[in-house]
């Protein structure tokens, strides 16, 4: 047959094109779908990963905020609350506090996520001299992300550090890298707090002082971080020395008198006190519009005080709101500052029986925060005067900040004995000292899923 | 749900101080007109008369109608075509043109024309080109705003809702923020604040203009009688390019001027941050594809056999690129903008917290690439018995896998026998039958896999300057691929002159290793709380018939088209490890992949228990016990195993009715579509919905009101304050299941043709004139509450499409 050879030709033809064409498909194949698409593996993905301030900054906890005692709602406005768990929160109900997937839970743990994707890989590339410094400081980054997470992970939802049974006591789930099909299990809070410092500690000694910006950690924010942690401990030696560590490196404070009390939000974002930035995205009970301050806390800045203007807005009915936060608007500040350092070393010296060190500053704090030539020093007969006076300024110079459920837990375990109220329609809701609804209760539908140990009611 | 009932729940709601806090929100957020009277009332400034006059003057108000009367028109749609083809021996060409111009019932416009010119051009015996040209333009743009699009601060527009006075003329809707707020914050230094329905869409202006242009070029060489090489390749440029431009007179640049407005109170100065002008924003999208294909024909027959067989591979390549950005300060007259400060925060004239001005630039470039091999082979012996075999891999560039990992086969084989040629095959009345068999295998890799976590980079933080990204895959080298196999039995058939012929199908289908959503505790840090998974095994089997009969065929001729599918699957395995309940109502796997012996997709629903006869209360139950904490219902105290199960989600039994009734030149054609053996969730009054985003529904009217109620109803008391888990569990209660079944009409043709042979002067073969409704109706439904189980949730159901029309031939 004539055709047969020409056949023959033209299909070797073609088979040689196919074969080349099978050959080099799989470069061809390997072409990213999307120029953004990429495997994280470089220094510069990790610090891309870190720097998304929408994940890691701008989402912080604001659970224990609603949960304690710096505002008050009226009936109506908490009855309006759309969201059931809210009212049950606002009232220490024992259970349901979360809607199906709640961000209380997921942030932060998406938080834990990202600084665990970035753990796991930084060892794929190579630290040399020339990439040092930022290979550090990728890792530490992703360490104090991880750590302060945790904290306040463990501020919401474990009862108080008491160093005699935090061995056997329920910490949080710990997530040490970014496998998920490893089940979750509760920690110890030994081992919670143990991380939490351990991390810490390798960040302080990896971060640089001065960031590029403060919604990146450095080593100040982590010295600052392990002394809230060890104040949260009881720990008060270590506090006191990280502190010191963290003042030594940033100690600039803002004059409450260059301040204007009549703007909306009188307290510039980033500003000079700020060592880190982080906030909690507001909750309806905690909008300003609803969430009362306390009158009895508001009643306690004296009239020269600054922050009595500046903190409180006046709704016109008897009641104050807070205006007061260190964002420049109505989101709510949980990041680390230098005021609180200030507050946390003065509390550990007074302590430590240091009282003259202990009012020392507290007094530096205090004049930037009176009318310039109104402000009296503070005194007091002994260190554990000072100290009651601290914690009396500290309540004061931190509220709104996530902090006042951890030192609820904290002082009521030394024995401060603070039982707090709310009043809904002539109905009294208390939540005595220590009582074990202090540990929030971890949304059921996880505990579903991971078979969990729920907090003990 | 009526005017005067929502008005009543505003009342209500108002007696109990419901969002009066708004009043004290730094978003100054926009209350209803009813709130507002009340208001009034409260402070003294208007009396009990007063105030019950004005509120009964909007019980008779219904926005739905001022839509209908106001925004809502008839649409139209005009299409025109024109085809002309031609040649010789050895080149022949089609060309044809055609062009639409459409207006949608809210009066976006549409408008295409389009150009093809295909060329097939024979130089020698065996070779063959062809070449061909497509041309296509087409714009869009935006019309007036549908019903239940335009939203406040604080949900839906009331129902009461006016726009427009007595006369016709637009009224101000509150939209935003308090009218008493925007009215006086800037002092009159600002620009108004107000947004007018019947106005603001003329303001904002959204076009999409495409071009396209396919150039494809074929060359068939016949190598032989029995073999023949098809070399083919196509380029494809489209060019999109979306323009949505607020003009300064819009509400959107009005309020966003505002927003950003720095105003000095002490000198009266305002400074604009944004530019008073128009705002452009712009998009342009490119895409680039190029496809090529090579491949192998075989075909001869030789006494008794006949071969045929084909092998080839293709290539293809898409490119798109995108980029956006926003113009401020655009004035369409004279084409001018103006810059604006994106790199600082300013503090927002309402609320003084500090953000950004929008940027709104963004870049993207998207590359598909897909391969494939493939080869199909078909042997008849005697023109009765067939076997072909057939298979192919594809492959395309996803991300983050190996490159063996993306190679998805698929092959099978079958056989034929045409009976009828058989010599022992006497049954005349069926001079036609054929029976074929098929059993096909095929994997598919799911889209998300991926074996390592990538990242997406978004765009530069403001704060550091640096670029930010976020986790968007996580890795997941635990997936299979999924397998699927298929055995397909069929039969076709004719009678004699052809007055019934048709085919019947009947497959089996086995899958394992189904992807499926699996429910994920987010403490492992996996956000979405769901993974992909393989979950499941199943099977299914299903009939097709289609028939096709002549019923008369004389002066009246009658002819029917008949499609029916009866498909029926279940789980056979199911290794999700979550049974949460909820994950299967409402949560990460609805309606999907439940029990084993069930549909794969299939409702579930909490079991009812009625009423409570002293409260209304809707009532559950946890562990076979009556139980109202609904909080815990649903969430974790109910397991798969206590969900009843009502049905499938898909329609068992399903397929058309077509006739055609012809006498002389009058044709008409009615085809009926039908649907049975499934089941649908209705939606019914969610009342924290209703009394937070303002989402009422019909059923509120039957609600639990006093004792005895619960003998007649199921919709549960309205109880302050609102229990978003109460609402959850009712809406998603065995109650509110329906079944699905229904018959429609989905269209009913008529048409005349004259053709030449009635009048030889005419200068074309043949006209018709047509007349055909689109979306006539429902005439059938199981469900007794009027409601149509297609669109179950929607308050606008497709509008009924008349068109009229003219074909010629020349």
């Amino acid at each position: 047959m004539l055709g047969s050879k020409k056949i023959n030709i033209v299909s070797s033809l073609l088979l040689v094109t196919l074969a080349v064409m099978m050959s080099s498909c799989s470069k061809y194949l390997d072409a990213a779908p999307n120029k953004s698409y990429v495997i994280p593996s470089t220094l510069k993905d990790f610090q891309a990963l870190l720097d998304n301030y929408n994940n890691l900054n701008n989402v912080d906890m604001s659970v224990g905020e609603i949960s304690a005692d710096n505002y008050y709602l009226n009936y109506a406005d908490w009855a309006a609350l759309s969201d059931e768990g809210q009212r049950r929160m606002y009232t220490w109900e024992k259970d349901y506090f979360f809607q199906f997937n709640a961000g209380d839970w997921r942030r932060p743990y998406a938080a834990v996520y990202y600084a665990n994707t970035v753990l796991d890989n930084i060892d794929d590339v190579d630290r040399n001299a020339a990439n040092a410094m930022q290979w550090d400081n990728v890792l530490g980054q992703a360490l104090f992300v991880r750590a302060k997470t945790y904290w306040q992970l463990a501020a919401a939802f474990t009862k108080a550090y008491n160093p005699l049974t935090a061995p056997t006591d329920m910490g949080i789930p710990l997530r040490t890298n970014s496998d998920f099909n490893i089940v979750a299990v509760r920690s110890s809070l030994a081992e919670t707090y143990n991380t939490i410092i351990a991390d810490l500690k390798t960040s302080a000694a990896l971060l640089p002082v001065t960031p590029v910006h403060v919604m990146r950690p450095c080593k100040t924010a982590a010295y600052a971080l392990l002394a809230r942690t060890y104040l949260n401990m009881g720990n008060y030696d270590s506090s006191l020395r990280y502190a010191d560590l963290c003042l030594q490196l940033k100690s600039n404070l803002l004059d409450y008198n260059t301040l204007s009390a009549s703007a909306t939000y009188p307290i510039q974002q980033f500003n000079a006190e700020v060592i880190y930035e982080s906030s909690m995205s507001v909750p309806a009970p905690l909008s300003n519009s609803r969430a009362k301050i306390d009158s009895v806390l508001y009643q306690s800045f004296a009239s020269n005080d600054l922050r009595k203007t500046i903190f409180f807005k006046d709704n016109g009915n008897g009641s104050v709101g807070f205006k007061g936060s260190y964002e420049g608007g109505a989101t709510l500040f949980s990041g680390i500052s230098v005021n609180e350092v200030y507050l946390m070393r003065a509390e550990s010296y007074a302590r430590k029986n240091d009282k003259t060190n202990a009012l020392n500053d507290l007094n530096t704090l205090l004049i930037k925060r009176y009318k310039t030539g109104l402000f009296v020093p503070v005194t007091a007969i002994d260190a554990n005067d000072a100290l009651d006076k601290i914690l009396v300024e500290r309540r004061k110079e931190l509220l709104m900040r996530g902090l006042r459920w951890p030192d609820l837990k904290r002082l009521n375990f030394e024995g401060r004995n603070i039982a707090i109220k709310r009043v809904l329609n002539q109905v009294t809701y208390t939540l005595t000292p220590n009582d074990l609804r202090y540990a929030l209760p971890i949304p059921e539908d996880v505990i579903r899923l991971s078979n969990i140990q729920q907090n003990p009611r | 749900m009526s005017t005067t009932d929502f008005i009543d729940v505003e009342q209500f709601l108002f007696g109990k101080g419901f969002k009066f806090s708004d009043t004290a929100n730094s978003g100054r957020p926009s209350f209803s007109p009813v709130y507002e009277i009340l208001f009034k009332q409260r402070n003294g400034q208007l009396t009990t008369a007063q105030t019950n006059s004005q509120i009964d003057a909007l019980r008779n108000v219904d926005l739905r109608g001022q839509f209908d009367k106001y925004l809502y028109k008839q649409s139209f749609n005009q299409q025109y075509a024109i085809n002309l083809r031609g040649g010789n021996n050895n080149m022949s060409y089609l060309f044809s043109a055609g062009y639409d111009k459409n207006s949608s019932e809210l009066d976006a416009g549409y408008s295409r024309f389009n150009l093809r010119l295909q060329n097939i051009y024979q130089p020698i015996k065996n070779l063959q080109f062809s070449t061909g040209v497509y041309y296509t333009q087409s714009k869009s743009s935006s019309g007036r705003p549908a019903y239940g699009s335009i939203t406040t601060s604080n949900g839906n527009l009331p129902p009461y809702t006016l726009l427009a006075d007595d006369n016709g003329n637009a009224l101000p809707v509150t939209r935003g923020f308090r009218k008493s707020y925007t009215d006086t914050a800037g002092g009159g230094k600002l620009l108004n604040w107000d947004y007018y329905p019947l106005e603001d869409y003329k303001h904002t202006i959204a076009t999409t203009t495409t071009n396209d242009i396919i150039l494809n070029l074929g060359i068939n060489y016949a190598v032989s009688k029995s073999f023949s090489v098809d070399l083919k390749y196509q380029y494809e440029k489209q060019q999109v390019a979306l323009e949505n431009l607020n003009d300064v007179q819009s509400y959107f640049t009005r309020n966003l001027i505002n927003q950003y407005s720095q105003l000095n109170r002490a000198t009266g100065v305002v400074t604009y941050k944004i530019p008073v002008g128009g705002i452009l924003d712009i998009s342009r999208n490119t895409l680039s594809s190029h496809n090529a294909r090579g491949q192998l024909n075989f075909n001869k027959q030789w006494q008794k056999h006949a071969v045929t067989a084909i092998a080839g591979a293709e290539i293809r390549e898409s490119n798109t690129i995108s980029n956006a950005y926003r113009t401020y300060g655009y004035d369409p007259d004279i084409l001018t903008s103006s810059s604006v400060d994106f790199a600082n925060t300013y503090p927002s004239f309402v609320t003084g917290s500090n953000s950004f001005i929008p940027n709104n630039s963004g870049f993207s470039n998207t590359l598909n690439r897909f391969v494939s091999v493939y080869s199909n082979a078909a042997y008849t012996y005697a023109q009765k018995y067939t076997l072909s075999l057939s298979g192919r891999r594809d492959a395309s560039n996803l991300f983050g896998v190996n490159t063996n990992e993306k190679w998805n086969p698929l092959w099978s084989v079958g056989g034929g026998w045409l009976l009828s040629k058989e010599s022992f095959y006497k049954v005349s009345a069926l001079p036609y039958l054929k029976l074929r068999v098929t059993y096909g295998v095929s994997g598919n890799v799911d889209q998300s896999k991926s074996a390592v976590t990538t990242i997406t980079y978004s765009s530069n933080s403001p704060y550091t300057l640096s670029p930010y990204a976020i986790i968007s895959r996580n890795a997941n080298p635990e997936l299979k691929w999924e397998k699927v196999k298929l055995m397909n039995f069929g039969l076709d058939f004719r009678t004699k002159n052809e007055r019934v012929s048709g085919s019947i199908e009947y497959y089996v289908k086995n899958a394992r290793d189904l992807f499926g959503p699996s429910p994920i505790d987010i403490t492992t840090g996996i956000s979405s709380g769901i993974i992909t998974k393989n979950v499941a095994t199943m099977k299914g089997n299903g009939i097709d018939i289609e028939l096709n009969t002549l019923n008369t065929n004389g002066i009246v001729k009658w002819q029917s088209n008949i499609n029916f599918t009866w498909y029926k699957d279940q789980i056979t395995d199911y290794y999700n490890p979550s049974l949460q309940g909820s994950s299967f109502i409402s949560g990460t796997v609805p309606n999907s992949l439940g029990t084993v012996g069930k549909p794969v997709y299939s409702i579930f629903s909490y079991q009812w228990a009625g009423l409570d006869p002293a409260t209304g209360d809707p009532m559950g139950y946890i562990n076979g016990k009556v139980s109202k904490n609904y909080a815990s219902i649903i969430a974790d105290s109910t397991q798969l195993k206590d969900l009843v199960y009502v049905g499938s989600v898909m329609p068992t039994i399903f397929g058309s009715i077509g006739n055609t009734i012809s006498f002389k030149n009058v044709s008409l054609t009615v085809r009926l579509m039908y649907k049975f053996g499934y089941f649908f969730r209705n939606a019914s009054i969610d009342y924290t919905n209703l009394f937070n985003t303002r989402v009422g529904h019909p059923d509120y009217a039957n609600r639990w009101q006093k004792p005895g109620d619960e003998l007649h109803t199921n919709v549960p008391s309205m109880v302050y304050p609102s229990i978003s888990a109460r609402d959850a569990f009712y809406d998603n209660s065995e109650v509110l299941v329906e079944k699905g079944d229904n018959i429609r009409i989905q269209y009913i043709t008529l048409a005349y043709d004259i053709p030449k042979t009635s009048n030889k002067n005419l200068p074309f073969r043949n006209i018709q004139l047509y007349a055909n409704i689109n979306n006539v109706g429902i005439i059938w439904k199981a469900n007794k509450k009027g409601i149509d189980p297609d669109y179950p949730l929607s308050s606008v159901l497709p509008a009924r499409n008349i068109a009229i029309g003219l074909k010629a031939t020349f």
